[in-house]
């Protein structure tokens, strides 16, 4: 459905985005997650024909993306960082605004507004003016802007930012829902727990460059960190600290706060050997808990830094 | 998507965005209205000009009393000559409120005349009062030119050898004075001036909301939005113009109905006042457009704007007509779209002046939309497109 090579876009002399490549398939919902000024937003504005590029080739339903080529731009429903809508217009008017632009015509633009409404969940408010609306609800209203004119790719740049968890989740929700009836998403984002549930597979973005690519999987796999058993517990703990790096399957054990962090291939079946050592040395154990690898890892591992740096 | 389609679908998104801000009327027709209003009953109540005019003879000869007597029976439609016995006790009056100005036949004026160095009439002027002011002095050049002449008809007829005139047969002769009372040009009501002056005043004031809007659209991603449609960079330029220009002639229409019905000013010939409209109109969505392609953020846009709209209306004669300003200063005046414009509403109102008329005036209007509008057209795309 889309294919960006090789992009690149430099602002004086800041490279914001350097040989960027991804691809999405039909139906795919991808991922590109990267701290604030990773170079996101400059990507998809480059994928969206909004900003001309330095180099490469942005390719959507098999048409060229430029600033001039419109035909190609209509295969794509974009939905902005910020909430792009006039808030002296109603959602109904904004819509039927937008759905014209975007070449709706007649009883369409009508039937369509209904629509996107009904599925943001902003039937019964249609009529009322953006600019009385709460922020998850314009939120859900600049989602549905961007699906007025059925494209074929529905491209979100991060639309969760700043609020609240209850439209937040409406907001995952419908994302989902538009997913399951086939529909490609490009979606941006610096929290980790959203591409994590959303995408299919996810690009990581830092400094303008995709660092790693794919499935959740199969990052953390490249990553090889492995899964974190953390053991709170009194007693001799050199000793268990050696009994425990004994067992197979300990990549690593270490001490933080208290703790003994335990690093194995395979959490679940480390367990029963882990609480064992544990007896044999006389460990009074506190707590333990299983913590398995996240996208937040495979960023940490790949760039030194966290998301939200 | 034809183009020309979505320019039409933006023009009129942009109108219901105006028509739903509260300062949009207060910019397009209250404040104008009502500046217009106030200005134009200090200047005569929308009505003829009126004034009172001292006449004071303090030489006491025969040419002296011929001149006064000339002034009390000049044609002068809502002036009116009153003898005084002084200057003093004209100045007096003048403090009271019941003259405006006066002239004053200085003694020695008759001997004057008939000698080798003549005297100009002296003309007291109060503060208050400056249109009467410049009325008197009106007069007093009107007394001086016939004397002039006069004084040059003697000399042409003794170069020939006829004997030179006596001061009592100087007194003799008739000196009709006809005057011209307005400081705007022929008999126009100041409604019918300070009408257009203000509606342009407030929509030149207004050329920073269109950069603005643009800039705030950019930033919150509205513009975007617009762009990834099958929408090119000119329908939206063209489509924000059509606005512009819906606006603005709405705007001084409403101006033109409302002094025309309430404070009775005429406008003068409908379809001069049409064109001049509408090429003020354009110049005004052009101007707009060159802000928007220049300016870099909102405030640099205000900015410029507030600059531009200042300058223009006192140069353009917003405020004081430009007939009243310094030659150097009317004539930049006659160079910015607010002088062109008003030059050419003032000679419609005139009376006599036509479509045709005013037809150079609405050329260089439309001057000033096209310089503007194509630095505006090359400069936006870019403005709005890559960053």
């Amino acid at each position: 459905m889309l294919v960006c090579a090789g992009l690149r876009k430099t602002f004086g002399e800041r490279v914001a985005v350097d040989d960027v490549t991804f691809h999405i398939d039909v139906g795919e919902t991808y991922g590109l997650l990267g701290p604030n000024g990773a170079g996101k937003t400059t990507t998809i504005s480059m994928a969206c024909g909004l900003l001309t590029r330095d180099a490469g080739e942005v390719t959507v339903a098999g048409r060229t993306v430029g600033p001039r080529s419109t035909a190609a731009r209509s295969a794509i429903g974009l939905v902005p960082q910020e909430v792009a809508l006039y808030d002296d217009l109603s959602a109904e008017e904004n819509l039927r605004f937008f759905g014209r632009l975007q070449g709706l015509a007649g009883r369409d633009v009508a039937t369509r507004v209904g629509e996107v409404l009904e599925l943001v969940g902003l039937a019964d408010r249609g009529r009322d003016r953006v600019g009385t609306y709460s922020g998850g609800m314009k939120r859900r209203a600049n989602i549905a802007a961007g699906l007025l004119h059925r494209p074929r790719l529905l491209v979100l740049d991060e639309p969760t930012v700043g609020v609240d968890p209850q439209s937040r989740n409406a907001i995952l929700g419908s994302v989902e829902a538009l997913s399951d009836e086939g529909l490609s998403v490009l979606y941006t984002t610096h929290y980790m727990e959203e591409a994590e549930r959303l995408c299919d597979r996810v690009g990581i973005i830092d400094e303008g460059r995709l660092v790693a690519e794919g499935d959740r999987r199969a990052l953390i796999a490249k990553l090889g960190a492995g899964d974190r058993v953390e053991v709170t517990a009194t007693g001799d703990v050199p000793a268990f600290v050696d009994a425990v790096g004994g067992l197979p399957g300990t990549l690593g054990v270490e001490r933080s706060d208290g703790r003994v962090i335990v690093r194995v291939d395979d959490g679940s079946a480390a367990l029963a050997g882990i609480v064992a050592a544990g007896e044999r040395t006389g460990m009074v154990i506190g707590g333990i808990e299983l913590v398995e690898p996240d996208l937040e890892d495979v960023f940490l591992g790949l760039t030194g830094k966290a998301l939200r740096d | 998507m034809r183009q020309s389609e979505a320019t039409r679908i933006i023009a009129r998104n942009d109108m219901r965005l105006k028509m739903r801000t509260r300062s949009f009327y207060i910019r397009a027709f209250v404040a104008p209205i009502l500046l217009a209003t106030i200005i134009s009953f200090a200047f005569g109540g929308g009505e003829d000009f009126t004034a009172t005019i001292g006449v004071v003879d303090a030489d006491g000869s025969p040419v002296s009393a011929a001149v006064a007597h000339g002034l009390a029976r000049a044609d002068a439609g809502g002036l009116t000559f009153q003898t005084v016995r002084s200057a003093r006790t004209a100045r007096a009056r003048m403090i009271d409120g019941n003259l405006g100005a006066a002239v004053v036949v200085p003694a020695g004026y008759g001997a004057a005349l008939a000698g080798d160095r003549p005297r100009d009439l002296d003309v007291l002027t109060d503060d208050d009062a400056p249109v009467a002011g410049e009325v008197a002095k009106a007069v007093a050049r009107e007394v001086t030119a016939r004397a002039a002449a006069g004084r040059l008809a003697v000399a042409t007829a003794t170069a020939t050898g006829a004997r030179p005139p006596s001061e009592a047969e100087l007194a003799r002769i008739d000196l009709p004075i006809t005057v011209s009372a307005t400081g705007t040009g022929g008999d126009a009501s100041p409604a019918a001036y300070f009408g257009p002056a203000m509606g342009l005043l407030f929509l030149l004031l207004s050329l920073g909301v269109v950069a603005r809007d643009l800039q705030a659209e950019k930033r919150t991603g509205l513009l975007d939005r617009v762009r990834s449609g099958p929408v090119g960079p000119w329908a939206i330029i063209a489509g924000r113009g059509l606005s512009t220009v819906a606006a603005s002639v709405l705007s001084l229409v409403v101006i033109w109905a409302f002094t025309s019905v309430v404070l009775g000013a005429d406008w003068g010939d409908p379809a001069g006042v049409v064109a001049v409209i509408l090429a003020a109109s354009l110049a005004v969505a052009g101007i707009a457009g060159f802000v928007a392609a220049v300016a870099r953020t909102e405030q640099s846009a205000e900015t410029l704007a507030l600059v531009a709209g200042f300058v223009s209306a006192l140069l353009g004669g917003a405020f004081i007509p430009l007939g009243q300003l310094p030659p150097l200063l009317g004539a930049l005046g006659l160079l910015t779209p607010l002088g062109q414009a008003l030059r050419a509403f003032a000679l419609l109102s005139a009376g006599d002046a036509t479509l045709v008329d005013v037809l150079p005036w609405v050329a260089a209007l439309l001057a000033w939309a096209v310089a503007t509008g194509v630095v505006a057209a090359r400069l936006l795309p870019v403005r709005l497109g890559s960053r």
